[in-house]
């Protein structure tokens, strides 16, 4: 589906570079500490800034293609809802749009009551949700989401989550999510992409299939461990309690702090503490 | 309400600032009659302010058509060079402004190059005591009003807005225009209103271009005014020098008014 090649971008001292990176999958996440490139590589691909390299989209290559021919929408994270436009005029907004989708797509998005309200009137929230919506409504090939549940609180993430993935199934469109918060709500994705320092980390079709800690840590930092500068990742039903092994603290009832070399760690478990101490079955080891 | 102490130190400051700009103003007006000024109006002052207005309407017309793609440009153009092109537009500012008058015509006489160039296509070009002479001297001393004014108001955020609406699809003129120029619009009738304004007031430089402008031997109003001091003294001046700052308001207030309230896209 996205196929990106020899991908360069310079900016100041700040370098993205991608040699090869394939994504297949219709849903995409891409995730990376603050500052890893995470937005400049989806400003590159929208056409938003200048960079060297192919980035091919369903075989075709777009990067030679100026941005209103890309059929690439991008959600920012400044939102670029326009104040003075109703709601309706701003879902309404995009040049290429799908015909039948704003009746279900504004009650979707539960802005149906709001319908004539200039932008200026919406909490972030409102307009962060009307600025996904105008991506699902426009007829792109490609949707890319920066940071779309900042704004959002805990059920509106899972809202917005399942909006993005029933308009990407109903109409075929691949996307792509940028975040640094990590809940329930990211779930299923067929791609998870981990960027760090401009660079792909590891690229997999799976949470379980995590191999990097840097990834891992991203996600969540409970179950991670670092026993004689080896780095692993614990499965909370492998976490074994007894009168041997680590002495740990009952932070709640399945949360539980260990020090292991000097270092504190927090280990989430599948059933709560019935033991002196904690050891455990199978670890994997993660790369760093 | 409650001020904090600062509010009424810096009170005084805007107290000193407005009498330094406003007392002179009233001194002027009140120092005429009403019928020093009707009988002024038949000096010949309403067809020069008339024929200065427009002058100044064609010239900050032009520099807001430059300015807009001017903006559009320097934006985009992050290279050095461009920040040094974009410091020369501000050059005419600090040249005195008989200096301008002497540049025009060492560029613009049929004798210097660029003037026998224009002669070779214009037979009967020429340039002193012209509408041409008028239009791009104010052009060269003024434009640059328009610019910085519709540059201020043309941020990133609007090339953001524009990408935006590019990836809906809409080419790059169409999203300039449906983007950018209505949030522009109150600043480009800002930056018309001060090139207007920056026009009418220009003397030096056109005492050395266009002392009286061809057919109709009009003199611009800052010469005109300037001829009576020096002819008729003090009072028919003053009496001039009034008619113009009513009609100056008046105008101003208008555009004022045309301004509206603030756009607020972003």
């Amino acid at each position: 589906m996205l196929h990106i090649t020899d991908l360069r971008v310079i900016r100041g001292k700040f370098k993205l570079q991608i040699d090869d990176l394939n994504l297949s999958g219709r849903s995409i996440l891409l995730i990376g500490e603050n500052g890893s490139g995470k937005t400049t590589l989806l400003q590159s691909i929208a056409g938003f800034i200048q960079s060297s390299g192919k980035i091919y989209l369903e075989d075709f290559e777009i990067n030679s293609l100026p941005i209103e021919k890309r059929n690439v929408c991008m959600l920012s994270t400044t939102l670029n809802i326009f104040k003075d436009k109703t709601v309706k005029e701003n879902l309404n907004f995009p040049k290429r749009k799908r015909d039948g989708v704003y009746d279900d797509l504004i009650n979707d998005l539960c802005l149906a009551e709001k319908e004539n309200v200039k932008g200026a009137y919406l909490s972030s929230g409102e307009m962060q949700r009307l600025a996904i919506g105008r991506c699902l409504i426009s007829e792109s090939r490609l949707m890319l989401f920066d940071e779309p549940f900042s704004f959002q609180d805990q059920i509106n993430k899972m809202l917005m989550r399942d909006i993005i993935e029933k308009y990407s199934v109903k109409f075929n469109v691949p996307y792509v999510i940028t975040t640094n918060i990590y809940g329930e709500f990211l779930y299923n994705f067929h791609n998870i992409v981990s960027i760090w320092k401009g660079m792909i980390l590891e690229n997999v079709n799976s949470l379980d299939n995590i191999s990097h800690f840097r990834t891992a840590s991203l996600i969540s930092p409970l179950n991670l461990l670092k026993i004689k500068d080896e780095y692993y990742i614990v499965d909370p039903n492998e976490i074994v309690f007894g009168d041997s092994g680590y002495d740990y603290e009952a932070i709640s009832n399945n949360i539980l702090r260990i020090k292991i070399d000097g270092n504190f760690f927090y280990l989430k478990t599948s059933a709560p503490p019935n033991g002196n101490k904690l050891n455990f079955g199978k670890i994997r080891k993660l790369q760093y | 309400m409650k001020f904090d102490k600062l509010y009424y130190i810096f009170s005084i400051f805007v107290i000193i600032y407005l009498g330094i700009i406003v007392v002179p103003i009233l001194r002027t007006l009140l120092f005429t009659s009403i019928n020093g000024l009707v009988q002024d109006s038949k000096s010949g002052i309403i067809q020069s302010i008339e024929l200065t207005y427009l002058m100044a309407f064609i010239v900050a017309i032009i520099s807001v058509v430059f300015a807009i793609p001017y903006t559009y440009f320097i934006s985009r153009s992050p290279h050095p060079f461009f920040k040094f092109v974009d410091s020369i537009i501000e050059l005419p500012i600090m040249i005195p402004h008989t200096v301008v008058g002497i540049i025009m015509l060492l560029t613009f006489e049929p004798s210097m190059p660029l003037g026998s160039l224009i002669s070779k296509i214009y037979p009967n070009y020429r340039f002193d005591d012209t509408f041409f002479a008028v239009i791009v001297t104010l052009f060269f001393l003024a434009s640059a009003y328009s610019i910085r004014t519709i540059q201020v108001s043309y941020t990133k955020n609007a090339i953001e807005y524009e990408n935006m609406a590019r990836s809906f699809g809409y080419k790059p003129l169409e999203a300039f225009m449906l983007v950018s120029v209505p949030f522009m619009w109150r600043s480009i009738l800002r930056g018309m209103a001060l090139t207007w304004a920056r026009s009418i007031s220009e003397v030096g430089s056109m005492l050395i271009v266009a002392y009286y402008i061809f057919p109709s031997f009009t003199h611009l109003v800052g010469i005109f005014i300037y001829s009576q001091f020096i002819g008729n003294g003090l009072i028919p001046a003053a009496e001039s020098s009034s008619i113009l700052i009513i009609t100056g308001l008046l105008t101003l207030l208008i555009l004022k008014i045309l301004e509206g309230k603030d756009a607020s896209y972003y």
